[in-house]
């Protein structure tokens, strides 16, 4: 127990970051004061940075297009945060778009995304939804047998074809250790990725290729694949990459078709990772990451004799650390050798530390120069345990002091929700040389309750 | 093992339930048929059973009034859930109300419950919310130090502000318990010790001390919440010894004995999605009404007996509402069926939380024979397992799915994620349904971001 949180952030900071110290002690984000940010715009808040989420778009582009001979596109993955400024920002960078159902796909669209560069993913598309597509011209990614009825029915009364990928579902062994942390829920290893609802193996994905193949409504582009961050190690998105590779191989060499477009998918990590799934976490590099995954691509589909476009969906890796929650401390609380210190935000805010053993670093933002001389448990105020983080070395809090969450870019407000009836807190963009302008409004508690109708028989005139 | 879905609701229905197969195999709710109710109001739907309610309240109340001879008061945990007709429905039964924070006190009171009638819970309670609940004669459960003097300040001597104080509880007693529903590798007493919640015993002393000495405020006596843990009543009892044992030591530190016991909640149902099992639990809430008053009686010999106090959530609620999702797409690879619903775990996270389990019924199909093993299934992009390997008939693109006991701790910690709208929910009655809960839109996801016109403009 030793340090600042000053030196703590030196320690932890990534490239992109854009957190400094100033000379009060207080924790600077995009070059604002944390306590100028609350004053402004209330307390908690959610703060995101503009040149992190810019930088990291870019460096991720450059990972695949310094390592890939074809095109390169890069479809931001609107699950992980779904804010409509930063699919804006996004945007206006270049950046495709990975989105999933009807309001995904609008929003995406409705924030200047080229549909040509959108990828549309799903294992449960509805009839209006592949037809609202193909009017759109996205391209779809196709998890269903019966996704090309329906391309076939909306192009007997459109005249459009769809742009199609097919979804693959690849189970390489050597997945099997990095899939540990989820096994209480989903099973152990590459069972889980089995027993996941998305894509296809053979038989199943021949058969759905041919007719996809033969069909005069589709626009056959290539295959697409995605499982999901498993792991910092390179050799993780290796075992994915190259596993597809074969597959497509395979697929190719069955049918003569020759894929123009290989979407590899997301779950690209992050150098510093909350998602931890139960395992040490080693900072790699995505570079790293990027190099080892298309080495084994590259290799496994040689034998095609073309380069196809290159496809990626990240999501984590732009937004993680794009964003971060600022809170203010309430009751402090000291009793059978512990200390709590309560926070204006919990949980609700950031689920995936219940359902994802999510591990998020907590800075004093307020007295980032106070030596770290205490033993904190940080919660929120629900009426569930809401434990933000545990035994956390930290200055003595008081009420009325800040702390800052960081990388709750990634699906913490998309997954966010109103126990207890509390609103969720509001969101600003920090732009260059310091602009603050308000992204997301906080909620009230009318809005939490807006949709509530009580039927008038129960109604009540009760005043005092 | 049960043949068709109407055999199996046969096998799991518990006292409460209003749910029956037509002769056609369509379910029936609160006497309507579910195709009726989706095809007026919409899927996937949230669909509440008046009378429901009103059995579980009453079987509640009766359990403990039959064993407890001091005088039972119970209390709605609305965090359980807060649809404020559920909160006007049970106005009309008599219930009390228990809230946490502002908007939950604010639709208790606007459900028309007098804030005497309320009691306030929070480990982090603002000045705000104390004052207002001292205003209006609620009854505060103090759980820090910090909020005796707020109190004070709005309390007079002719208006007292009524007050508990939570106890925190953990006694190795507990640790002969499972403590897998903590999800925690420490002993229960050591999961308890580092809750947030309560005061152990040198500093309850104290603060009964501090409150008894401040003019104004009236101790009535201890609260204690430890929440569902296990369905052994036995657990329960725990809790309650241990809450007489401190009420015990503290008497004996401070002579004051207390009027109020107050139990707190997480009394388990027959029917326990937290069970993370298909069993159902053997034990009824008057097995949980005579442990708990057998171990008090025991352990309070020879004391005037206070009056107890409850906080029900889940045993009002939770089989009062029935989540309806209608069938998109069948998957069949690698020998494995996945039945994709138009519902998720974004409305049931309690199954990515707390593994919690919840029978699922083929609502348009009761009395088809199962003839598949099949893996219920949202369509977001997480996996959203709703019901995983079950028995079912052959379920085809718009058939119905009944999700049973969605009536805790699903609506209040439901989520938007990948865009989706949360559903609406309707209140049955004979003869009667009406919305009490409505569809969200794209507007309602996206109406709070705002987006700068720099960033609108020169898009390409």
């Amino acid at each position: 127990m030793s340090g600042t949180g000053a030196d703590m952030l030196a320690r932890i900071a990534i490239a992109s970051d854009r957190l400094d110290v100033n000379a009060n002690g207080v924790l600077t984000v995009g070059g604002v004061a944390a306590t100028a940010l609350v004053a402004e715009f209330g307390s908690p808040l959610a703060v995101s940075v503009e040149r992190t989420i810019l930088d990291n778009h870019a460096r991720i582009a450059r990972a695949f297009r310094a390592r890939w001979d074809g095109p390169v596109e890069i479809l931001f993955s609107f699950k992980s945060n779904n804010n409509l400024a930063i699919r804006a920002l996004l945007s206006r960078a270049g950046a495709g778009g990975d989105c999933f159902g009807e309001a995904e796909l609008r929003a995406t669209l409705a924030m200047g995304t080229p549909p040509e560069r959108v990828a549309l993913n799903g294992s449960d598309k509805s009839p209006e939804l592949i037809r609202l597509a193909m009017e759109k011209g996205v391209a779809i990614n196709v998890d269903g047998e019966e996704e090309l009825a329906f391309i076939e029915r909306a192009h007997a009364e459109t005249g459009r074809r769809a742009r199609v990928n097919l979804r693959l579902k690849v189970l390489p062994a050597a997945l099997d250790r990095y899939m540990n942390g989820s096994a209480l829920k989903h099973g152990t290893g590459v069972e889980s990725a089995r027993r996941a609802k998305w894509g296809f193996t053979q038989p199943r994905s021949l058969e759905i290729l041919k007719s996809l193949h033969a069909s005069p409504a589709v626009e056959l582009l290539g295959f697409s694949c995605h499982i999901g961050h498993l792991s910092t190690d390179p050799q993780a998105f290796a075992a994915i990459a190259g596993a597809f590779g074969e597959a497509v191989l395979s697929l190719s060499r069955q049918t003569g078709f020759v894929p123009t477009v290989l979407d590899i998918g997301g779950g690209w990590a992050r150098e510093r990772e909350p998602e931890q799934r139960g395992a040490e976490v080693a900072p790699v590099p995505v570079e790293d990451q990027v190099e080892a995954a298309l080495a084994a691509l590259k290799a496994a589909i040689a034998p095609l004799g073309a380069v196809p476009a290159l496809w990626a969906e990240p999501g984590r890796y732009i937004v993680g650390n794009g964003q971060l929650l600022l809170a203010t401390v309430g009751a402090v609380k000291s009793d059978a050798g512990l200390v709590w210190a309560h926070v204006d935000v919990s949980t609700n805010n950031l689920p995936r530390i219940e359902t994802g053993g999510f591990w998020h670093h907590i800075l004093p933002a307020d007295r980032m120069h106070d030596p770290y001389d205490a033993t904190v448990q940080v919660v929120g105020g629900t009426c569930f345990r809401s434990v933000l983080g545990a035994d956390r070395c930290l200055p003595a809090l008081a009420r009325g002091d800040l702390v800052a969450i960081l990388d709750t870019g990634m699906y913490a407000e998309v997954f966010a929700n109103q126990f207890n009836g509390i609103p969720r807190p509001a969101g600003v963009l920090v732009g260059e040389e310091g602009a603050v302008e308000l992204i997301r409004q906080a909620e009230t508690i009318d809005d939490v309750f807006a949709r509530h109708v009580v039927p008038p028989r129960f109604a009540r005139n009760h005043e005092e | 093992m049960p043949k068709t879905g109407a055999a199996l609701l046969e096998r799991i229905a518990i006292p409460g339930d209003d749910l029956a197969p037509d002769a056609d195999g369509m379910l029936r709710i609160g006497g309507h048929r579910a195709d009726d109710l989706l095809s007026r109001f919409g899927s996937p739907l949230f669909v509440t059973v008046e009378s429901t309610i009103r059995q579980n309240y009453r079987a509640f109340r009766a359990a403990f009034e039959a064993h407890w001879p001091a005088g039972v008061d119970v209390f709605y945990a609305i965090k359980t859930n807060n649809a404020l007709a559920i909160r006007a429905i049970l106005n009309e039964e008599g219930a009390g109300g228990e809230c946490f924070g502002p908007a939950e006190y604010r639709a208790t009171l606007e459900s028309g419950l007098p804030g005497e009638r309320i009691v306030v819970n929070g480990s982090d309670k603002s000045e705000d919310e104390l004052v207002e609940a001292a205003r209006r004669g609620s009854v505060v459960n103090i759980d820090h130090e910090d909020e005796i003097a707020v109190l004070a300040r709005v309390a007079t001597a002719e208006r007292p502000v009524r007050v508990n104080l939570r106890l925190k509880l953990h006694s190795e007693a507990f640790d002969t318990f499972d403590s897998a529903f903590f999800k925690s590798a420490e002993k229960i007493s050591t999961v308890l010790a580092r809750a947030k919640w309560g005061q152990s015993l040198p500093a309850a002393i104290d603060l009964v001390k501090r409150i008894r000495a401040t003019e104004g405020l009236r101790l009535l006596g201890y609260s204690c919440h430890v929440g569902r843990f296990s369905n052994l009543p036995e657990a329960s009892a725990v809790v309650a010894r241990e809450m007489a044992g401190a009420a015990e030591e503290i008497h004996a530190a401070t002579g004051f004995w207390p009027d109020v016991l107050d139990l707190g909640g997480g009394w388990p149902r027959r029917r326990e999605p937290e069970s993370r099992a298909p069993d159902a639990n053997p034990h009824g809430i008057e097995d949980y009404a005579a442990a708990v008053a057998a171990a008090l009686m025991s352990a309070l010999a020879g004391r005037p007996l206070p009056r107890l106090w409850l906080e029900p959530g889940r045993y009002l609620v939770g089989n009062a509402v029935v989540l309806f999702a209608t069938v998109g797409a069948v998957k069949q690879d690698l020998g494995l069926t996945w039945v994709h619903v138009d519902a998720s775990t974004n409305l049931l996270m309690r199954i990515e939380t707390s593994r919690s389990w919840y029978h699922a019924l083929p609502a348009s199909r009761m009395r088809d024979a199962f003839s598949t093993t099949a893996d219920i299934v949202g369509p977001t992009c997480i996996p959203s397992l709703l019901a995983g390997e079950r028995p079912m008939p052959a379920l085809a693109r718009s058939d119905l799915v009944a999700i049973l006991d969605t009536g805790m701790y699903a609506e209040v910690i439901s989520n938007q994620f990948n865009g989706m709208g949360r559903p609406a929910n309707v209140l049955v009655s004979p003869g009667r349904a009406e919305a009490i809960r409505r569809r969200e839109t794209y507007e309602d996801i996206f109406g709070t971001h705002t987006i700068p016109d720099r960033l609108r403009k020169d898009t390409p």
